[in-house]
């Protein structure tokens, strides 16, 4: 038996640190490219842009129930396969998570626009308010605080979601942990804090979605 | 018997009932009158245990009401009719009646939906007995509510200002049924607004006003001049709900 | 490409057998754990907080790597099938409790109380009254959690279970042609989930127009 059994070391918290940071980048990346992106198809389909709007919609309907892990694969494996491009799998991630996260906030968009009064939006438009306006200063304050729980539970469910990257070969959180398991064997030890640095980050977010939530309640008037 | 003694309760910070002495005894059919937020209905909840009481005690028949393992046997003797009805929405009519006399009284399934039967058509609803609390009406569910308190065989029926949520026609239906049900000697007690059906049907008439008990007296005394409406609180409530 | 047809059934059938196993044992876990939550009891009621809050802030993959690999290290062997279903089912039981309490709370306080006017004792109003009831308004937020969960099962194909996903990656590495596969994939997983939420809101609706909780 030539293999020497690892202890723990200072390299491995140096590790877990390099996991922590890739995972959270790609999080944060997907996010805002996901709300970009979610927020123009939202607006897209509340307007009822034809055709773009439909064929959107299909689209998101298949991103939103089907595994995360398949969309990664096809993403890494299919789409170079097919376009014979070359793609690492942090790219892979940062595409797959951006979609994924786009198509559940156009559907939270949507419904936190259709939430609002219709009657708001009719005045305004009769008093000739640009469509421009309309949305920044009496749709958007108010759909964004109708919309801000659904927001925090989805960023703590993309959250969870990141750690399927690994799979592909992202060095991330998740990954670190099956590094510094299979050298050290010591699963009950290794698992256990990778799952409690999730179960912090998703904490953090909570508490950060709670304090948003009561900010922008303000602008939750129900007449 | 009922006896109350003494009875204290509170909300948090509101005292509801400020010392309630009273017996009732068996054969007897009261009604409970007074304003809102006079405690009636708290006072009723307590003697079947649905709210506890701060101070004080109350026994049905002997068993204590606080006393938890007397409890089951208070609620065996006691049936009440809800306000809101509050009838199993998923269960049907016929086992809405026949639920609490299979499962508390252990009667057996075929003898408990024959007396439920029998219930049903003694309020002229037999024909409604695999239908659900959705599709009746007001006073249909609460004629069935009136059965399914009445299937327990209760020695003492209480009654929680059961046509409150009731239009006029639907009231009617349901108080010519308390009518039937006083005149076969059921001892009734009965938390009301409806003053006209409380003087015809009841024996007495406890007036309680801000948690005391303002007046207990024979339905007769409680309606005359130099009885009850001598006091002029009741006077004053008397008038107000138009008598 | 319709000779690995017979793989992706085989895998398919993997999928639906864990799917069944792990949607019953989160249900028994469910109703358990959603019964200590609504409790009055100080302990039953913080255990199954803190067990709700663990598993719906964890990833599932890091649990069940977690299951995979440190099970036999306290000499439980279980192969990937078993440990799929063992995870999953203590997992989603965590969505599961917390779905039904929601469920139990949406319970009209007056229905109760008229069950305890009658003197059901407190498992009688649980089984004849409480569940009866939650679990018929609960259905479509059950069916989404137990969809959610067969969706979940594609991360098994990650501890060498051979079910729909893990099947398909082999048919894609042998023929070479992963886009086509994958997208056949996530289309198959889509109607899937389609069908399957379609059936259960018609059975949420038929069960529940009687107490106007139907559509």
């Amino acid at each position: 038996m030539g293999y020497v059994d690892e202890g723990f070391s200072i390299y491995d918290l140096s590790l877990w640190v390099e996991g922590l940071g890739v995972s959270l980048w790609i999080f944060v990346v997907s996010s805002i490219i996901g709300i970009f992106l979610g927020v123009s198809i939202g607006l897209i389909r509340y307007y009822r842009v034809p055709f773009i709007g439909k064929a959107l919609m299909v689209i998101s309907e298949f991103l939103k129930n089907s595994p995360v892990l398949v969309q990664l694969f096809l993403v890494y494996f299919g789409i170079p396969a097919l376009f014979a491009i070359d793609m690492t799998p942090n790219q892979a991630a940062i595409i797959t998570l951006s979609g994924n996260t786009a198509a559940f906030i156009a559907v939270i968009v949507i419904s936190s626009i259709q939430a609002i009064d219709k009657r708001q939006l009719e005045a305004a438009r009769s008093f000739a308010l640009s469509e421009v306006v309309i949305l920044k200063r009496i749709i958007f304050p108010q759909s964004l605080a109708i919309a801000m729980p659904m927001l925090v539970s989805l960023a703590i469910n993309q959250l969870q979601v990141t750690s399927l990257i690994s799979v592909i070969g992202v060095i991330d959180l998740t990954r670190v942990g099956d590094i510094v398991t299979q050298r050290t064997f010591e699963p009950f030890i290794v698992w256990p804090i990778i799952g409690a640095t999730y179960f912090v980050l998703a904490k953090i977010i909570a508490i950060v979605g709670s304090r948003l939530e009561k900010k922008y309640s303000a602008y939750r008037v129900t007449t | 018997m009922i006896e109350i003694k003494n009875l204290h309760k509170s909300f948090g910070d509101l005292e509801v009932l400020k010392g309630i002495d009273l017996t009732i005894t068996p054969g007897e059919i009261v009604s409970i009158l007074g304003g809102s937020g006079s405690g009636k209905s708290t006072m009723m909840r307590c003697i079947n245990g649905l709210e506890g009481l701060s101070s004080g005690s109350i026994s049905v028949d002997g068993f204590d009401v606080s006393n938890k393992k007397e409890l089951q046997a208070v609620r065996k003797k006691c049936s009440m009719v809800f306000q809101q009805f509050d009838l199993y929405p998923h269960l049907s009519v016929l086992d809405n009646i026949t639920l609490a006399p299979i499962n508390v009284l252990g009667e057996n399934k075929v003898d408990a939906k024959e007396r439920a039967r029998a219930l049903l058509m003694s309020v002229e609803l037999d024909d409604k007995a695999n239908v659900y609390p959705a599709q009746l009406s007001g006073g249909q569910k609460q004629r069935v509510g009136i059965c399914r308190a009445l299937a327990m065989y209760p020695d003492y029926l209480l009654l929680d200002e059961v046509t409150s949520s009731l239009d006029p026609e639907m009231t009617a239906e349901v108080l010519v049924i308390l009518k039937k049900l006083a005149a076969e000697g059921i001892t009734m007690i009965s938390v009301t607004h409806e003053i006209e059906f409380a003087r015809e049907i009841s024996n007495r008439i406890i007036f309680l006003d801000e948690g005391v008990i303002l007046s207990d007296l024979p339905t007769e005394q409680f309606f005359s001049k130099d009885g009850g409406k001598a006091e002029p609180r009741i006077a004053k409530f008397l008038s107000k709900m138009g008598e | 490409m319709a000779q690995y047809l017979p793989a992706f059934v085989e895998g398919f059938w993997v999928t639906a057998e864990v799917s069944v196993i792990s949607i019953i044992g989160s249900f028994i876990i469910g109703i358990f754990i959603a019964m200590m939550r609504v409790s009055q009891n100080k302990v039953l009621n913080t255990v199954s907080g803190i067990y709700i809050d663990l598993f719906r802030n964890i990833p599932f993959i890091v649990l069940i790597f977690f299951g995979y690999y440190g099970l036999p290290e306290i000499d439980i062997y279980l192969d990937a099938f078993w440990t799929g279903c063992l995870v999953l089912s203590v997992a989603v039981g965590a969505y599961v409790g917390e779905t039904l309490r929601a469920g139990i709370l949406g319970i009209d306080k007056g229905i109760i109380e008229a069950a305890k006017s009658f003197g059901f004792s407190r498992a009688k109003i649980y089984l004849k009254i409480i569940l009866p009831i939650a679990l018929t308004t609960s259905i479509r937020p059950l069916g989404s959690v137990f969809i959610n969960l067969i969706l979940t099962t594609s991360i098994l194909s990650a501890i060498t279970l051979n079910e729909l996903t893990g099947a398909s990656k082999v048919i894609a590495s042998t023929t070479f042609r992963p886009f086509e596969v994958y997208v056949f994939l996530v289309i198959f997983y889509g109607v899937l989930t389609f069908a399957i939420s379609g059936l259960i809101s018609m059975w949420h609706n038929r069960l529940n127009q009687y107490n106007g909780e139907g559509t």
